[in-house]
């Protein structure tokens, strides 16, 4: 490698550790001051204390958000990773309404989030349906996250070799058992990934929510109350309770995917393909 | 259309009667009549946009024609998708499932089939060891060679002993060497097993090499079917003499029942044909391993044609020479001669070419079908 | 052992490519894209047309008043603080996508062509700080940037400084940082999947041809990134322009930004068709930015980069 790369090489490199450290300041902070032995929220540091983890763990109200975004989360992954798969297969062929189809799916990603819940609440209340978690929340973020699904599942499926879903047909199998052995199985892991993305999108939202929630809450929803009202050391221990549980689903979640298995064959890792 | 109806006596395997595609107004496939014979070995040969892989898809059943019907056995298959029929295709892209191993890929459509555990296993292996992959059946399939998959895609078809295999260009992916290999491999495998085969191909030397008749195909038209040695020495069109082998091609008029007159006035003899018309403009070709130069000691035989020609190159070819020249008339003309014979010729100077008045091919060069 | 794969075969060609599509009907498809096209078409396009309809309306106190009007628009353009308003928030979204992009184009290059190994790795590395909650990460800020903060702390103790610095926190200063680094990844990541895209032979002929980085960068990683670009300049942008959380949270007063007018008709308020009307401009001014990014870059492609 010339000199030249290797200036380059290191700059970008001292460059992305500036940013990564800008990233993780906050987060820093934030982990710090939640040990802090103090009502305020910030400096000056007091003492070293676990009650704000203790409260937070034994906070009802923040649980209940919290297993409410989990029950939210793990719905919409599903259903959007659903929807995606179904307009990503349908992309397949050339079919008249495509390009209408796409432009509705970008719409709502180039539409601030606040204007789509606004007009989505209008419609609700309009309308006088119940507006509750499973009803106008679940439907709020799965208009969110179906184009994130499908943006993540259709470079896989078109990128499938349709040669050999034609070859498990010409063999026999009828489409759909085609489909279930043949494509499903290798476009398993973007399915996977628009599941976990859509998850995370659904989880972490919070505008959209606000304007579409019912009775209950999310734990965007209820930290936010608190921020308003009551701010002390706990909110940031919830959120890290919240993150850590996020680390550790993400940390077993890959180390289940790294063992690849193949069909009649002992499972291959990562390392030898 | 030279298709030739097959005899009743004969069994046959595959049938396309008066099949018609279109894709919209464009037509792909223009009135195809085509009759397989039980254990032949067809090949369908053209460039590409000839049709040819549309007409293989139409017997899988990826396609529907527009007209026609499709024959399998006697019966008519026209309707079935094609995980009714019981034909397997063995694809160009070896289309191998990446995530199954190789003993799951041939097993395949036997479990779809829902073929006993104990009978599958010894018809797999029955087919790994008739393409001689035996020792890689829990192999992933990208970890092996093109040659490889190609041969496990082999054995995916033949395990279910399908009436007709259907082949599409199946070794056009892989290096010469092993292209070569692999052809004398699916001609063993054929032979071995006897089982129809539909190969298509636009690499004319691997028709002729391997199989038993050739459909020539061209713009969604067959311009002939036949062996390779009849469509050789006797091509329908002039296109199907083009295709194959090479020629030299020379135009002039024609004359007296038999002659054509070149631009210079040299008189060439052909074959006496009925049907051209005299001063009409004809083509007419020779192949080039058909000229010889002749010394001038030879006196000039009656069933040959004579030439006079300024050699311009003579191109070392390994176990042939290519002898570049023009006649005397202005086109250019070349000849083929085996290494160990001295080339009797040299660059720059002139010589006298000969060669049989039967191996002339003549063709009208308003409709370019045979005269003769 | 090398593995001698054909290359994926042509979509167009008609010779290598078999599926069953030329047998069986389009039907499925339709089938297929009905549950995204009703969801889309009943809760985003019906929701968005009527929420344009009711601003052509008044709301009174028993509901709409049944006559067609303007009224909402010309208080928008009669009243000077919503037109202010409206253009800080453009002003604030611009600076914030401007800085994000300038930050991640090296980020992503970094992550692109220099990892090499454990891409990964880094790449969860990049994202951790993004699991914390969304409200909490401009929440965060609030201890860093405050009179008796962290970072004045820090100065104060130091000797730096005698006063803490009260120009960092409850300004539209605080709202441009906090805003910067609450959207960095939308930043990094479509300008990511761009650079990675850009084969290595290309950079390396550039250099080849005696090109320094910056007429690399110039000639080469631009023009070539510029789907990624384009996504992230529109990520970023939409997100910022309709920012609530944080100009709420570190804005103080004079960092108050668009979405939170909005949000405030739906408060005690309660004043829908006049929320509706902020609603549709800022839908309006977000769709001409939208609309002018994509003159240069359709927008197809700068979300369905094959």
């Amino acid at each position: 490698m010339t000199a030249q790369q290797n200036l380059t090489r290191i700059v970008f490199t001292i460059v992305a550790a500036v940013v990564l450290s800008f990233l993780y300041v906050p987060v820093l902070t934030l982990i710090i001051l939640s040990f802090n032995d103090s009502v305020g929220i910030s400096l000056p540091w007091v003492g070293f204390t676990l009650r704000w983890y203790g409260e937070a763990l034994a906070n009802f109200g923040a649980f209940n958000a919290f297993v409410n975004s989990v029950k939210l989360g793990i719905c919409v992954g599903i259903i959007s990773t659903l929807i995606g798969l179904l307009t990503a297969l349908a992309f397949r062929r050339a079919i008249a309404g495509k390009s209408l189809v796409l432009a509705s799916l970008l719409i709502p990603l180039l539409i601030p989030g606040i204007v789509l819940a606004v007009a989505q609440a209008v419609l609700w209340n309009v309308a006088g349906w119940t507006m509750n978690l499973w009803t106008s929340t679940l439907i709020g973020h799965l208009i969110y996250t179906s184009p994130f699904a499908f943006l993540t599942i259709f470079p896989r499926v078109h990128r499938f070799d349709p040669n050999i879903e034609a070859a498990a047909m010409d063999l026999g199998a009828l489409p759909l058992v085609a489909f279930w052995t043949i494509v499903l199985p290798q476009i398993a892991p973007g399915l996977v990934a628009s599941f976990l993305f859509c998850f995370t999108l659904s989880f972490d939202e919070f505008v959209r929510t606000l304007f579409l929630i019912g009775s209950q809450n999310t734990l965007p929803i209820y930290l936010w109350s608190i921020i308003l009202n009551n701010p002390s050391p706990q909110t940031s221990a919830i959120a890290i309770l919240s993150m850590t549980f996020s680390l550790v689903m993400v940390a077993t979640g890959s180390m289940l995917l790294r063992q690849r298995r193949l069909i009649g064959h002992s499972s291959i890792t990562e390392a030898e393909s | 259309m030279t298709a030739v109806p097959t005899k009743p006596t004969e069994q046959t395997d595959l049938e396309l009667i008066g099949v018609h595609k279109r894709f919209g107004t464009k037509p792909v496939l223009t009135d195809i009549n085509v009759a397989v014979r039980q254990g032949e070995f067809l090949a369908i040969l053209g460039p590409s946009g000839s049709g040819k892989s549309t007409l293989l898809k139409i017997v899988a059943g990826f396609e529907r024609q527009s007209t026609g019907i499709v024959t399998l056995r006697g019966a008519d298959v026209s309707d079935l998708p094609p995980y009714r029929r019981n034909v397997n295709t063995v694809f160009q892209s070896y289309a191998l499932f990446p995530h199954m191993s190789v003993f799951e890929n041939v097993a395949y459509g036997l479990r779809r089939k829902g073929v006993k555990s104990t009978v599958l296993r010894t018809r797999v292996d029955e087919a790994l060891e008739l393409v001689n992959l035996s020792r890689f059946a829990e192999r992933a399939p990208e970890t092996l060679s093109g040659g490889e998959q190609q041969r496990v895609a082999i054995a995916r078809a033949l395990v279910n002993r399908p009436a007709v295999l259907l082949l599409d260009e199946p070794l056009s992916a892989l290096d010469l060497k092993i292209r070569r290999r692999m052809q004398q491999e699916l001609k063993r495998i054929h032979e071995d097993v006897g089982t129809t085969f539909l190969y298509v191909t636009h690499d004319q030397e691997e028709a002729l090499v391997l199989a038993d008749r050739i459909a020539v195909m061209r713009s969604g038209h067959c311009e002939q079917i036949g062996t390779g040695a009849e469509i050789y020495h006797h091509p329908a069109t002039r296109f199907v003499a083009d295709f194959i082998g090479e020629t030299n091609w020379f135009s002039g008029v024609f004359d007296n029942g038999a002659d054509i007159i070149m631009r210079d006035g040299t008189r060439l003899r052909t074959r006496a044909t009925q049907g051209v018309a005299n001063n009409t403009r004809v083509a007419v070709g020779v192949r080039p391993e058909r000229i010889r130069i002749a010394t001038d000691r030879e006196s000039c035989r009656p069933d040959e044609n004579r030439i006079s020609a300024m050699i311009n190159k003579i191109v070392f070819q390994g176990s042939s020479l290519r002898i570049e020249g023009r006649t005397s008339w202005g086109d250019p003309i070349e000849l083929m001669q085996q290494t160990d014979r001295d080339a009797a010729a040299e660059p720059g100077k002139s010589a006298t070419l000969a060669w049989d008045v039967s191996a002339m091919l003549l063709f009208q060069v308003t409709d370019e079908r045979s005269a003769s | 052992m090398p593995a001698m794969t054909a290359p994926l075969p042509e979509r167009n060609s008609s010779g290598a490519v078999h599926s069953a599509t030329g047998f069986t009907t389009g039907i499925t498809s339709y089938l297929q894209l009905s549950p995204l096209v009703i969801l889309m078409f009943v809760f985003a396009v019906v929701p968005l047309l009527g929420m344009l309809a009711i601003t052509f309306f008044k709301s009174g106190i028993f509901g709409l008043e049944p006559h067609l009007t303007v009224a909402n628009y010309l208080k928008f353009l009669g009243e000077g603080t919503y037109i202010r308003v409206l253009i800080k928030s453009m002003r604030i979204a611009f600076i914030v996508t401007a800085t994000t992009i300038v930050i991640s184009y090296p980020v992503a290059f970094w992550l692109a062509k220099v990892v090499t190994r454990h891409k990964l790795l880094f790449l969860i590395i990049l994202f951790v700080p993004y699991w914390v909650n969304y409200v909490i990460r401009s929440y965060a800020w609030l201890p860093l940037l405050g009179n008796s903060g962290i970072i004045n702390t820090f100065l104060i103790a130091s000797g730096i400084i005698d006063q803490p610095l009260s120009w960092m926190l409850y300004n539209e200063f605080s709202v441009i940082l906090v805003l910067v680094y609450v959207f960095l990844p939308f930043g990094i990541v479509p300008l990511y999947l761009s650079i990675d895209r850009i084969s290595n032979d290309l950079l390396q002929a550039s250099a080849d041809l005696d090109a320094t980085p910056i007429m690399t960068f110039v000639h080469v990683i631009l023009p070539l990134s510029m789907p990624g670009l384009a996504g992230s300049f529109l990520t970023v942008f939409v997100l910022t322009i309709g920012a609530y959380v944080t100009p709420k949270l570190v804005g103080g007063t004079s960092g108050i930004m668009f979405g939170n007018l909005i949000a405030d008709q739906f408060g005690i308020t309660y004043n829908w068709t006049w929320g509706a009307t902020l609603a549709v401009i800022l839908a309006c001014v977000t769709g001409a930015v939208v609309w002018l990014v994509s003159r240069r870059v359709p927008i197809t492609k700068v979300f369905v980069q094959e």
